[in-house]
């Protein structure tokens, strides 16, 4: 695979594969960070990309776990320096006074989900991929999938209802 | 859509059963204007997932390919690599042909003319001769020199 063709690769994935950082690690510069490492990753396996089945969930997959790798880093920081820790929970908690526009509401409540839920609700509700792809990509059974989805849905559905009441009250 | 139709399918997305043709109707239902009162916290679930789908990266991310720098390393290192060799050869070559030319001037003198050497040297002994003399008549002067000397003696 040379230049040419490793960029038409990583062209129809590489908005998804920035999403999915931004989802994971909320700041767009550390996505953008966090793909370009992942390109790097991918162009040093050129040769091996030809070899997968599905190179595009291949890709997919090495970005997620380079985002779950980078949060492990941050919060091994965060426990090191406990400052950082409660600075941290003060701006979230201006932010959600702050958090009028209900997207922000929704926003806020994904980044409460678990990583794992996180993603899930990236690739099949923002991304729409089929489940074949996330199983591709997330290495999880079909069955893990639709359940820990499902769960995901209804505690974003009862957090906005929580938030709905409590905004009209 | 009907409601009720509306309302199987989310309980059916709660589940995680839906196929993804029928999320994207939920998505056009609760993305229109006419959504039921009773299903109005949806709305900005199915917002939010539309507007994160239009996320795109910004421009700077126009990703500077890492690789770019490698091949541009590799292709100068290649300059390299030929230069060095090039210039080797210019040297190897330069080398050659200096030394068969001096082998060419060693081993082909050219023919001596003999008379015109002992004509050329005669000449050239003869000048040297020349310019003796005149210098001798010169130094015909320095009498002078003791004679007005000898002169201021005398008195």
């Amino acid at each position: 695979m040379n230049q040419q063709e490793f960029l038409v690769f990583i062209e129809p994935i590489k908005e998804k594969m920035f999403r999915l950082s931004v989802r994971l690690l909320v700041s767009k510069e550390a996505a953008q960070d966090a793909v370009q490492e992942v390109f790097v990753k991918l162009w040093s396996k050129r040769e091996t990309l030809k070899t997968y089945d599905n190179a595009h969930a291949f890709a997919m997959t090495v970005t997620k776990n380079h985002c779950l790798d980078q949060l492990k880093l941050k919060k091994n920081n965060n426990l090191r320096i406990v400052h950082n820790n409660y600075e941290d929970e003060s701006k979230s908690l201006q932010k959600q006074l702050e958090a009028k526009n209900e997207l922000e509401i929704v926003a806020g409540i994904i980044k409460e989900l678990s990583e794992q839920e996180q993603t899930l609700i990236q690739l099949r509700d923002v991304e729409q991929l089929e489940y074949e792809e996330i199983i591709e990509i997330t290495g999880m059974k079909s069955t893990a999938i639709r359940v820990a989805l499902s769960r995901a849905r209804k505690k974003i559905r009862k957090e906005i209802i929580k938030k709905h009441r409590y905004g009209t009250v | 859509m009907e409601l009720s139709n509306i309302k199987t399918l989310l309980d059916k997305y709660l589940e995680a059963e839906t196929t993804l043709a029928e999320e994207k109707e939920l998505e056009t239902y609760f993305l229109s204007d006419h959504v039921a009162p009773e299903l109005q916290e949806y709305i900005p679930l199915f917002n939010f997932f539309e507007n994160e789908r239009s996320i795109e990266t910004s421009e700077e991310i126009e990703f500077k390919m890492p690789f770019e720098v490698n091949e541009k390393k590799s292709n100068r290192s290649l300059i390299y690599k030929w230069s060095s060799i090039a210039a080797s050869v210019a040297i190897l070559v330069s080398v050659f042909i200096f030394s068969q030319q001096q082998k060419i001037t060693v081993n082909n003198p050219e023919p001596v003319e003999y008379e015109l050497a002992m004509q050329n040297t005669q000449d050239l002994l003869l000048m040297m001769t020349d310019a003796v003399s005149n210098g001798k008549k010169q130094l015909n002067y320095l009498k002078e020199i003791n004679q007005t000397k000898n002169q201021l003696i005398n008195k």
